[in-house]
């Protein structure tokens, strides 16, 4: 079984409690994105604790949990952005993650 | 215009961005730092933008208003780190053939990017600091808190 490399980002609440920027982390081939939360969680303690939410970006496309990784890619884990729990629902789009269910 | 800056938004040059022949209207958003939130003094606001995917999911709200909006044009501009009270950190500007599609196409502007825009906003105010959009935040018992996905 071969392994793939990815590199994984980290941003505002999540850069801060983790103290990492940024890191390359080795996965099984075929791996998904939940397979990749899974191992954030099991190596940096990852949860969603004290984020709400995280949504998961691959090559700065949001992606959903069964997304699989190839080797070389960016995975950024996204907590919640600047819009906040005080924004009002614009009737908008869901970024990517309900094409298939 | 697609950008993410860290000095101040010339808000001219955005409106410049969008203007033309074509253009019957031009409706800019313009979202200042205020001194208060959720009763909290605040003393200041940074920024931060995951800067290359940003740009990209900006670029994506920007081409659906244009197949929404025929004839419309999109300049969009977002602070990156420290914002001063005051400051505006993000400016939008939409240009349509007609005033009613500017005002709409530029509140789905908005609202899309503070959907999707991958950048975030630590508010340090009296005693204390938080990100905006954590358990931290939307638990503080106001009522419009919980809408998160």
């Amino acid at each position: 079984m071969s392994a793939i490399s990815i590199r994984v980002l980290y941003f505002g609440i999540v850069r801060e409690r983790l103290g990492l920027d940024d890191e390359q982390l080795q996965l099984a081939a075929d791996s998904t994105v939940a397979e990749l939360l899974a191992e954030l969680s099991h190596k940096r303690g990852l949860n969603e604790a004290g984020v709400a939410s995280l949504r998961v970006a691959v090559n700065r496309e949001y992606v959903d949990n069964g997304h699989k990784l190839a080797d070389g890619d960016e995975a950024a884990i996204i907590p919640p952005v600047s819009g906040g729990c005080d924004r009002e629902e614009p009737g908008r789009k869901e970024p990517g993650d309900r094409e298939t269910g | 215009m697609i950008e993410i800056t860290d000095t101040i938004i010339d808000v001219a040059a955005v409106e410049a961005a969008v203007g033309g022949p074509g253009a019957g209207a031009v409706v800019t958003f313009m979202g200042t730092t205020r001194d208060s939130n959720r009763g909290r003094r605040v003393i200041s606001l940074e920024y931060e933008v995951y800067a290359e995917m940003a740009v990209e999911q900006l670029t994506g709200i920007a081409d659906d208003i244009r197949s929404r909006w025929p004839g419309s044009a999109v300049a969009m501009v977002h602070r990156n780190g420290k914002v001063e009270i005051g400051e505006a950190s993000v400016v939008i500007a939409v240009s349509t053939p007609h005033r009613a599609e500017a005002f709409e196409a530029c509140r789905y502007a908005i609202d899309q990017l503070k959907h999707v825009a991958p950048i975030w906003k630590k508010e340090t105010f009296e005693g204390g600091e938080v990100w905006i959009g954590s358990l931290a935040d939307c638990d503080h018992g106001d009522d419009d808190h919980g809408d998160d996905d």
